[in-house]
């Protein structure tokens, strides 16, 4: 089995992880019963693995609907006395943030943690948003790992702090963490508790106003211990670079690491308090520390909450010790930050010149390189999708049609030639955007909602469109996968988050029991009809469905070469008259231009057949 | 600090994270301390793709700019690309065979001749090897082992500090045992492509 060392490593023995590995073996060395989450990068390898290790480490996983109700799931598990881990991209906690906000009032009674990877510089998210705010809006303990052995570590004492304050914790990585590898040196598991039992106590689980209100007192004593905790707590150190440095610097998570290796490139001399338990912060330990200190410097990521909390208590305390951050310091407040950032600033406070390669840097390449942005796979059936909701457009000549989006593979139909992706949010925002600009314009709405993020958050606004009679046509991208972050499964699939066989549901069939008169499965592989169905769709005054169902490619072409099957497409030279229609229209990554004339790369063809049905003069044929 | 830079460029689905895993993997089990930035998600579908290795005593997974010692490119203009990482000092290893990006089907930026792209690389660093790595791997009868013939060609260069032992020892863990015979072919047949004689 894949990740078997994470099951049965024992203490001492170590290997190289990938942060989000990193923190399945600390829950697994913490004894958790239960996991739920739902997909999203940078978080997406810890569901991955729990997929493969749950059932021999004793674990329940499941994908859940979303991130709320997955959270949901893990609150109530850890009620009832069972450890318990939900993890999520920083935007699914946005989500989850309802109950979220409540688990700190009712509190927790076994370990309840709540990670939480950050995506600084919009790797792969809508926002950069610093949810090390989440910690200060519930009042709750949060951990900042900077690598993967810290990962693992963390998770393990997240689970003892969680417990002690009865909170859960937020445990806060970014991508540079989650996706950092390194090696880890393991530690005991401690034994599953699966089964737990719910001991009733309404005034402590049941936050109706009278219960409520008394809940957030008792919540901030917690806090105050908390601190205390913070205070003492080992995650929080000083470490010295170089002798004798009369500067401090404060940081944490990633930056930790970037701080570190431009001190050593400048060679400057400084003592580093490295915060890894960041919320409450240890006030009083950093105002002894910079008590000694000639100045302290505060180098975070994007927004200043560590600077401004310190900022602040030295105020109230009177200590003198300046401390500069983002204003002072220069420290953006954007995007993520790296060893040159740093270096750059401070080279720049200390006056000291940059280290610079003692052969001088090569130079680029003189003028623009061809850009390589993500795109749809070659034999993606979302392409045969935007290919006929356009024809039809076209054909019926719709003008100014809208095209509201939504998070997935699919919106990456932004580009030309589709250009079907007009206003994007969030989850399941497609269908509640649509709504909006059949209500405010008299242009014709497309939205496009890819299957999981049908069940995520389209269901509820696809009620409240049929109710309140909105008119546009919804495609439900039905790839029958969670394709973006790595193929998880949904509720529309026959088997669950660790491979056993589940219900699967029906999106035609929900569709048409909520009220939609017009629901139509489609083969977007086959773009005549695909196009004459839209074209039917578009004339339906109200909600319109159609369900484009055709199986990523990406596992397609999987299937298919385990089955030997395997074809692709060509183009005849002699009858191509470089049209290139297909380029146009299709834009497939396997097509190219040679010599004026289009021409098929037979590495990278799927098979699909979509641009064998656009060519005006038939020269594209499966290659014999 | 000493440490060294490897930087891998590429595209989505090359097999990047899986060669640089295999290093770090070696690395750590001959006792040199590694770390690894990895692209995830969104960025793995047909775009660019780099993957960052550093061996020694660093706590950074990132490499600065014009600190990689080697470059790793698994494709021509994704090893230009990477320029931005490298001094006059560093070392590349390149794979010759293009491939195509959408864009510049659909009108954009002509892509460059390969000899004109391994010419200017030659300006700019200490040494270019250019290996037709894909090739390579066809002519193994394994086409995915391109990154494995690129791993050795990067043992070749005798930059790395392992020995190729500790390389096969870590791909007799990792790699399937019907695949294994390609993949040390594809190994030595790399490694023979840049041994200084």
């Amino acid at each position: 089995m894949k990740y078997q060392a994470l099951v049965d490593g024992k203490a001492g023995e170590h290997e190289l992880l990938l942060g989000n590995e990193a923190a399945v073996r600390g829950a697994l060395e913490a004894g958790i019963g239960v996991a739920a989450s739902y997909p999203g990068t940078p978080s997406s390898e810890i569901g991955d693995v729990f997929s493969v290790v749950a059932k021999a480490s004793g674990v329940y996983f499941e994908y859940s609907a979303n991130e709320k109700v997955a959270l949901e799931v893990a609150a109530a598990s850890a009620a009832s006395g069972v450890r318990s881990f939900t993890f999520m991209k920083h935007v699914g906690l946005n989500v989850a943030s309802d109950s979220f906000m409540t688990t700190a009032y009712i509190g927790t009674r076994a370990g309840f943690v709540v990670l939480s990877a950050d995506d600084p510089s919009t790797y792969s998210s809508q926002n950069e948003q610093d949810n090390r705010y989440y910690a200060r809006l519930a009042n709750v303990p949060m951990l900042e790992p900077s690598s993967p052995q810290e990962t693992k570590d963390y998770m393990v004492e997240a689970y003892n702090i969680s417990e002690r304050l009865e909170l859960p914790v937020l445990f806060r990585t970014t991508t540079r963490v989650a996706h950092m590898r390194g090696d880890v040196v393991f530690g005991d598991r401690r034994p599953v508790v699966r089964r737990g039992v719910f001991e009733k106590d309404p005034a402590r689980y049941v936050p109706v106003p009278a219960n409520s209100s008394k809940m957030h007192v008792k919540l901030l004593g917690k806090l105050g211990e908390a601190r205390h905790l913070s205070e003492t707590s080992p995650l929080n150190h000083i470490v010295r670079v170089g002798v004798g440095g009369r500067v401090g610097i404060v940081t944490a998570g990633g930056t930790f690491n970037y701080v570190i290796d431009a001190l050593e490139e400048l060679g400057l001399p400084a003592q580093v308090f490295k915060i890894g338990f960041s919320y409450p912060l240890p006030l009083d330990r950093i105002r002894d520390f910079a008590a000694g200190l000639n100045e302290l410097l505060v180098v975070e990521e994007l927004e200043p909450l560590m600077e401004n909390d310190i900022k602040a208590d030295f105020l109230s305390h009177g200590t003198r010790t300046p401390v500069s951050g983002k204003e002072d310091l220069l420290v953006p407040r954007v995007h993520e930050l790296n060893v040159d950032i740093v270096a750059k600033v401070l080279a720049n406070h200390f006056g000291v010149p940059l280290h610079v390669p003692a052969s001088g840097e090569a130079q680029p390449w003189p003028s623009p390189l061809p850009s390589r942005p993500p795109v749809l796979c070659a034999g993606c059936p979302h392409r045969g999708s935007y290919l006929a909701v356009r024809r039809a457009i076209r054909e019926l000549g719709i003008p100014e049609p809208v095209f509201a989006s939504d998070i997935g593979c699919y919106t990456l139909g932004m580009a030309a030639p589709f250009s079907a992706a007009d206003y994007l949010l969030s989850m399941g925002s497609s269908v509640g955007t649509a709504g909006g600009f059949d209500v405010a314009t008299d242009q014709r709405v497309f939205s496009f909602i890819g299957d999981s993020t049908f069940f995520h958050a389209g269901l509820s606004a696809l009620a409240s469109a049929i109710h309140n009679k909105h008119r546009f046509v919804l495609t439900v991208l039905d790839n029958r996968t969670t394709a973006m972050t790595g193929h998880q499964p949904n509720p529309s699939m026959l088997t669950d988050a660790v491979g056993d066989s589940a219900p699967a549901i029906s999106i035609e069939a929900v569709a048409k029991a909520m009220g939609v008169s017009f629901v139509k499965v489609i083969n977007p592989y086959r773009v005549a009809e695909a196009t004459e169905a839209y074209k039917e769709a578009a004339q339906v005054d109200g909600v319109a469905i159609i369900v484009s169902k055709q199986v990523c490619s990406l596992l397609l072409d999987r299937a298919k070469r385990a089955k030997g099957i395997w074809q692709t497409f060509q183009i005849e030279h002699s009858v191509c008259t470089g049209c290139l229609t297909c380029v146009r229209e299709v834009a497939c990554p396997a097509i190219f231009v040679s010599e004026g004339k289009a021409e098929i790369d037979q590495e990278l063809c799927d098979g699909c057949g979509v641009c064998s049905q656009v060519c005006p003069v038939h020269a594209v044929g499966v290659k014999k | 600090m000493s440490s060294l830079n490897v930087f891998f460029a590429g595209v989505g689905g090359q097999g990047i994270i899986t060669g640089a895993s295999i290093i770090a993997r070696a690395s750590i089990a001959a006792g040199v301390n590694a770390v690894m930035s990895e692209v995830h998600g969104m960025a793995q579908r047909g775009g660019s793709v780099v993957c960052e290795l550093r061996l020694g005593d660093v706590h950074s997974p990132m490499i600065p700019e014009g600190e990689a010692d080697l470059i790793i490119g698994f494709e021509p203009v994704e090893t230009v690309r990477s320029l931005t990482r490298a001094n006059h000092h560093t070392v590349v290893i390149t794979e010759v065979r293009p491939i195509i990006p959408v864009s510049v089907s659909l009108g954009g930026t002509a892509y460059p001749a390969v000899e004109d792209l391994v010419a200017y690389l030659r300006l700019q660093v200490a040494a270019v090897y250019a290996v037709p790595a894909a090739a390579m791997a066809e002519e193994i009868g394994l086409p995915q082992t391109a990154n494995v013939v690129l791993l050795g060609a990067a043992m070749g260069t005798g930059l790395i500090p392992l020995e190729l032992g500790t390389i096969r020892d870590t791909l007799s863990r990792t790699v399937p045992a019907k695949a294994l015979e390609a993949n040390f072919r594809a190994l030595q047949e790399g490694f023979e492509s840049t041994r200084k004689v």
